[in-house]
């Protein structure tokens, strides 16, 4: 205001999103919050591009510079796996957020389950009674029938494990995992079934086998790198 | 402060000092600088965009400096009143309250709280009485207000608004002209965020 001494004023980048090309935002949906957990901070900071880690090194840390020079030098001469430098990068920030002690358990966490491809700690258990699974999906299945549209995908058969003479499902994969809401859409789970990116108990779904694929109580699902998800039978005894 | 501090805190993750000899020789003098952070409680979460400049305060703070977080409850709880835009709700006292203690507990994740003095922009707004808005609005022209994007291709035309509606959009670029000295861009430019340096004055 008048009369008061002249203020400067200190403007400082914008950071770029992990899709890597619009400032991160919250409208735009890519942003890594800073109160989100441990391990899906570290887990998002491990899926921006090479391209980006530099800047979230050098406006995100204090890595010194002289240090990120030398990254860049080994990164342009394909000396360093950027993983490696990646990890780095994870670790400083999921430590500046929460702890050193977390970000080594994020790390650990993520070697586990995204480079080794075995199944999480704490898995996310999905109950539902395959009972009511079952009588809810066929007059569904009818409904879409009449409507014209694929029944085939909601076409849910109940039947018994011989071997374990337990309760499973026979399902279509993109429609039970829209189901249980572990994605948008049915056309969203065909695009990842297509993309090889789903497995029922550690095989992977494919275009063809997608249609009827075997769910049973405890079957593990997994869509992309860290979706996972446990299936459990509600009903007491089946 | 050696070279190299001076060099880390306004060389790396900078983008732009207005202007950056007068900062440098503000901080030569080595008395503590005070610097203004606003923020909008319209939202309340705190992404690592923001944590690129709540860190450079944090390395001001480090060095001795003052921060004042300017809680931008005033303008978030006129919202836009003419109802247009739905980024920007009218909220409540309350809703700002609530939204403010989440913003500032994740805040003060970044920047210290020791070294913080929080100002509610309603302490110094909630006093406007009609003399202060007369005395605002003759700093103003009609042709200057007509000018603005929101007339220029409003529609309805400027002179068949209501006129609860023509004040409300006149007031945008008065608060904006008042707010300027305390207030920092709270909401991010295309290129760059920002703040305001000053000087201690006691």
């Amino acid at each position: 205001m008048m009369g008061q001494p002249p203020q400067q004023v200190f403007l400082v980048p914008l950071l770029l999103g992990t899709d890597g090309s619009m400032k991160m935002s919250k409208s735009l949906g890519n942003y890594i919050g800073i109160d989100e957990p441990p391990n899906e901070m570290y887990g998002e900071v491990m899926s921006i591009s090479d391209a980006l880690m530099m800047d979230y090194f050098e406006l995100l840390t204090d890595v010194p510079d002289e240090e990120l020079e030398e990254f860049r030098r080994e990164l342009a001469a394909e000396s360093v796996n950027p993983m490696l430098l990646k990890k780095r990068l994870a670790r400083e920030i999921v430590t500046q957020f929460h702890s050193a002690g977390a970000a080594r358990e994020a790390e650990a966490e993520f070697e586990r389950v995204v480079q080794k491809g075995e199944a999480p700690e704490e898995v996310l258990e999905v109950a539902i009674s395959f009972e009511e699974f079952w009588l809810e999906a066929s007059p569904r299945a009818v409904s879409e029938a009449i409507s014209g549209e694929d029944m085939e995908e909601a076409i849910v058969v109940r039947g018994r494990d011989l071997r374990t003479g337990k309760v499973d499902l026979t399902v279509s994969i993109p429609f039970f995992l829209h189901k249980i809401g572990l994605v948008e859409s049915k056309s969203e789970a065909k695009r990842l079934i297509a993309q090889g990116a789903v497995e029922v108990d550690g095989r992977r779904v494919t275009t063809e086998t997608a249609s009827n694929e075997n769910i049973h109580d405890g079957t593990m699902i997994k869509v992309g790198k860290r979706r996972f998800r446990k299936i459990v039978n509600a009903d007491k005894k089946t | 402060m050696s070279k190299g501090e001076l060099s880390f805190l306004l060389k790396r993750g900078v983008a732009e000092i207005i202007v950056e000899q007068d900062l440098v020789r503000l901080l030569e003098t080595g008395r503590p600088l005070r610097l203004k952070q606003g923020f909008d409680p319209s939202c309340t979460d705190i992404h690592l965009g923001h944590a690129v400049g709540l860190r450079k305060l944090r390395q001001f703070q480090e060095l001795g400096h003052q921060v004042i977080l300017i809680v931008g409850d005033w303008t978030a709880q006129i919202g836009d009143p003419s109802g247009e835009s739905q980024t920007r709700p009218m909220l409540s006292a309350e809703e700002v309250r609530a939204n403010a203690e989440s913003y500032m507990r994740q805040f003060f994740k970044v920047v210290d709280r020791e070294r913080t003095r929080v100002v509610w922009q309603s302490e110094w707004f909630g006093k406007f009485d009609l003399g202060a808005v007369i005395r605002l609005t003759s700093r103003f022209t009609v042709a200057q207000m007509l000018a603005r994007e929101d007339f220029a291709k409003g529609t309805p035309p400027a002179a068949l608004l209501p006129l609860p509606s023509f004040s409300t959009l006149c007031s945008r670029p008065m608060i904006r002209w008042l707010s300027r000295p305390m207030w920092s861009l709270a909401a991010p430019t295309r290129s760059s965020t920002a703040w305001w340096v000053g000087s201690c004055s006691r």
